[in-house]
């Protein structure tokens, strides 16, 4: 039996209003992979902040055991000196430094008091330690050029760097093709040779049962279960992480589904930065009106990317769209709003309000004309229109007035909706809009989801929550790596189905 | 209109005056009067009133222009150049091109128009920051009007003498027509600002762009607009400034671009963008004409002047944050 590498015990971290991590514990032994799965919002990154130093010792209860030793990290940098490494989710690389400079930033000179750097002597190094670790890649290549995958490669490099005893992988293949997955995997087991305890956070199924000795499930801040390699039960694991008890009353709809409003046919959405890659590829569905579809799939499958590519906010490489049977072109949201199509966008924050503004002004700055007289905005016109809306969306303020600024998350997410609906679309994509709000107002979000769907209008629904999308919706699009993994009517759905589709890997190399 | 209903709505109304651009340049205007007047009793004179109010429509008209691209969250630095060049190609027109009055003027706005659709095509189209691009056009245009002119200063009074005497005029209680023609801008602006679309529109689009995109408004095409407009208010101020002078040279106009900056920003145009209204802008240039006025009859040295003008830029950008800090604090005070 060998000794655990790290432990961490009883870690409770509570934020203003969540309990985010509730008495989580986690072990892993040297030379072991262990897999962390878990939903969003089960508590994963809160635990890997814990373990490196992001939130201070003093800052959480439980106790960090490295080697059998307690530790208590006050940043990431003792945490690193204490053997720990960790690959965060994003790839972050300094893009105009080469591999060599990247891996060694901060040891440049091999440790030796001289203010001019050796690149030879860099470069051999590098070189020899990239051997040792069974990295393929170049010291002198320019780190602009390397792909996704070898800069994810990179990243474990430089963690790997500072020797460390224990390294974590923040869900390292969200953004990896099958074939750099499979390099990833080939490294990362010649780690597990050398003794190295691993952690490595997922979300896909098929990775755990690929690569991982045993697993710990979280859910809701807790720990849902734990499983040795020997025990694995697809259909249990899912379960454990999915099981949880509703805690929201879903309001019932009672609506007839009427003839199809609009569809996309072989939507693409090239990658910003790399060529002949997409972030969405071929997808295709329909929304009928009064009907309410779901683009289910995990956070990263491209879901986002579908609806801003469709209102014309990122250029798409193909794809046709057709509202009412006819073929539209839409290349910018004035053109989507003219199509009569909505936005709720998931990044409020960037995309969503103008903060320094009143309720009113961001309501009603999605069609202007509608509250002129003559060339001149009126007053009593955009009080009216802001206050339709305001009233319809239950917003909770003292008058329309007040300073978006001021509000809570929810009621902000409800001043976004209402900017949307002002616009009068017929066809409304909802991203992620119940993120971040309290129980109370999903609820009233749900009913003006509701209200939607019985004045004829077609919504698109984008969650993580598959509870709320089961509730709510009609038929469900699922999506997995920018691809459509299938498609499940209301009968067909259950979370497990969703689930299993969500985290379909697709084989065929990008 | 903003600062009312927020007033309303918040409580914060005696802090929220304060902080209103017009109130905050009120106050140390009022001050700086106070002081020169004690100095020096030829300052508060009709007369001397009237020479500040002349002088200031060249920095205002700038002023119009720059406010509503730093209101898009842009900067146009070419718009003192802008009014050198157009000047010189006016003067040229009519003196040695001998176009006649209407054509010279019609040339002239174009040639504004055109510079401010180059600043918004290398800006929106190109995505080239509007610093670079801006300072680029900047010695276009500055080189353009010493290759056109030769160098040479051109007499206007060779073609007429009558824009000279127009410009000299005093219609109503003293003023020009020159004031009137930047007044009747600044009052169009308020207008076009505070009561239609597209002043909600570039307010939006300096705020939070990326929101303005969602809002349905076509970003470019509203940043160009304000561009092109600064374009033709350069070409504005480079007619004003052949007639006030009778002559068209390549040396006037250079540099003022920073004064059109200074006085939009003491206007409480903010230098982020989003925020501004035009009545800002007049009181902003205002205070700096007067402020320039006072430093002039208290004998002050012209560098120190300029030492001065840059300590007023950076003091007015920090009110400008510290008002940020202030209101932001006391509306999360509110809504606790």
């Amino acid at each position: 039996m060998k000794q655990y590498m790290i432990e961490a015990i009883d870690i409770t971290k509570i934020f203003p209003g969540t309990v985010a991590n509730d008495h989580v514990s986690l072990k892993v032994k040297a030379g072991e992979i262990m897999g962390l799965v878990g939903e969003n919002g089960a508590g994963k990154s809160t635990i890997l902040k814990c373990l490196n130093g992001v939130y201070p010792h003093d800052t959480f209860d439980g106790k960090i055991l490295i080697e059998g030793k307690e530790v208590h990290f006050k940043n990431p940098l003792e945490a690193m000196h204490a053997g720990i490494g960790y690959v965060p989710q994003e790839v972050n690389v300094l893009p105009d430094l080469n591999v060599a400079e990247n891996i060694y930033m901060f040891d440049l000179t091999n440790g030796k008091k001289t203010i001019f750097v050796n690149p030879k002597e860099l470069y051999k190094r590098t070189e020899e330690f990239l051997k040792e670790a069974a990295i393929d890649l170049d010291p002198q290549a320019d780190v602009r050029k390397l792909s996704v995958g070898q800069q994810q490669m990179l990243m474990i490099a430089r963690a790997l760097a500072e020797n460390p005893k224990i390294l974590i992988l923040d869900e390292p293949t969200t953004s990896l093709s099958s074939s750099d997955v499979q390099s990833l995997f080939r490294v990362v087991r010649s780690l597990k040779e050398k003794g190295l305890a691993i952690l490595f956070v997922t979300h896909k199924m098929d990775e755990i049962l690929e690569l991982t000795d045993s697993l710990t499930v979280m859910r809701d801040g807790k720990n849902a279960g734990f499983y040795e390699r020997a025990d694995y039960d697809q259909d249990k694991i899912i379960r454990d992480m999915i099981g949880r008890e509703l805690s929201v009353m879903y309001p019932t709809r009672d609506v007839e589904i009427g003839e199809e409003k609009f569809r996309v046919e072989h939507l693409s959405v090239p990658h910003p930065y790399i060529l002949n890659r997409f972030l969405v590829e071929d997808v295709n569905f329909s929304v009928r009106k009064g009907e309410v579809v779901a683009l289910a799939g995990l956070v990263g499958a491209g879901r986002s990317e579908i609806v801003m590519s469709l209102f014309g906010v990122l250029p798409k490489s193909s794809g046709n769209i057709y509202i009412d049977g006819q073929q539209v072109s839409i290349n910018n949201p004035q053109a989507a709003m003219d199509h009569g199509i909505g936005l709720v966008t998931e990044d409020r924050k960037k995309y969503g309000l103008h903060f320094s503004w009143s309720i009113k002004k961001n309501i009603t700055i999605s069609k202007l004309k509608k509250i002129m007289t003559g060339p001149f905005i009126s007053g009593r016109k955009e009080t009216e229109a802001a206050q339709k809306y305001y009233d319809a969306m239950r917003v909770k303020a003292t008058s329309p007035k007040e300073l978006v600024d001021a509000l809570s998350g929810g009621n902000q997410q409800k001043v976004v909706i209402a900017r949307t609906l002002n616009a009068e679309p017929d066809i409304v994509f909802l991203d992620e809009p119940t993120k971040g709000i309290d129980v109370g107002a999903k609820a009233e979000i749900y009913e003006i989801i509701n209200d939607m769907a019985k004045e004829g209008k077609s919504v698109i629904f984008i969650s993580s929550e598959l509870p709320e999308l089961m509730a709510m919706c009609d038929r469900f699009v699922v999506i997995a790596e920018g691809k459509v993994a299938g498609e499940l009517t209301k009968e067909e759905a259950t979370e497990d189905s969703i689930m299993a589709l969500a985290t379909k890997t697709f084989k065929s190399v990008s | 209109m903003k600062r009312n209903s927020n007033s309303k709505s918040t409580g914060t109304s005696f802090l929220e005056i304060i902080l209103s651009p017009e109130v905050s340049i009120l106050v140390p205007l009022l001050i700086l009067v106070a002081i020169t007047t004690a100095k020096n009793p030829n300052f508060l004179t009709i007369k001397n009133i009237q020479v500040i109010l002349r002088n200031l429509v060249f920095i205002g008209t700038l002023a119009i222009g720059q406010s509503l691209v730093i209101m898009c969250g842009d900067i146009d630095l070419s718009i003192g150049t802008n009014s050198t060049l157009t000047g010189v190609f006016f003067g040229v027109a009519l003196v040695w091109w001998g176009l006649g009055f209407i054509p010279s003027l019609l040339l002239t706005i174009f040639i504004g128009l055109f510079i401010g659709g180059v600043n918004a095509f290398f800006t929106n189209v190109c995505k080239i920051n509007s610093w670079i691009v801006t300072m680029a056009t900047k010695y276009m245009c500055v080189g353009m009007a010493t290759v056109i002119t030769k160098g040479y200063i051109i007499p206007i009074k060779d073609w007429s003498n009558a824009l000279y005497e127009w410009s000299r005029l005093r219609p109503l209680g003293g003023l020009s027509w020159p004031f009137f023609l930047f007044f009747g801008l600044i009052v169009i602006g308020e207008i076009a600002i505070r009561f239609t679309p597209i002043g909600r529109k570039i307010h939006a689009v300096g705020l939070n762009a990326n929101a303005a995109v969602l809002d349905g408004i076509n970003v470019p095409k509203v940043k160009a607009m304000c561009q092109i407009t600064a374009g033709l208010m350069g070409a504005i101020c480079g007619i004003l400034q052949v007639a006030n002078t009778n002559t068209a040279t390549n040396a006037i106009g250079e540099g003022n671009e920073f004064p059109a900056v200074i006085s939009a920003v003491i206007g409480g145009v903010s230098n982020t963008g989003g925020k501004g209204t035009m009545l800002g802008v007049l009181l902003g240039v205002i205070m700096y004409q007067t402020l320039k006025n006072c430093l002039q009859l208290m004998g002050a040295n012209n560098n120190l002047q300029l030492v001065l003008l840059g300590l007023i830029l950076i003091l007015a950008v920090y009110v400008d944050v510290l008002k940020g800090k202030i209101s932001s604090r006391a509306r999360k005070a509110v809504a606790k």
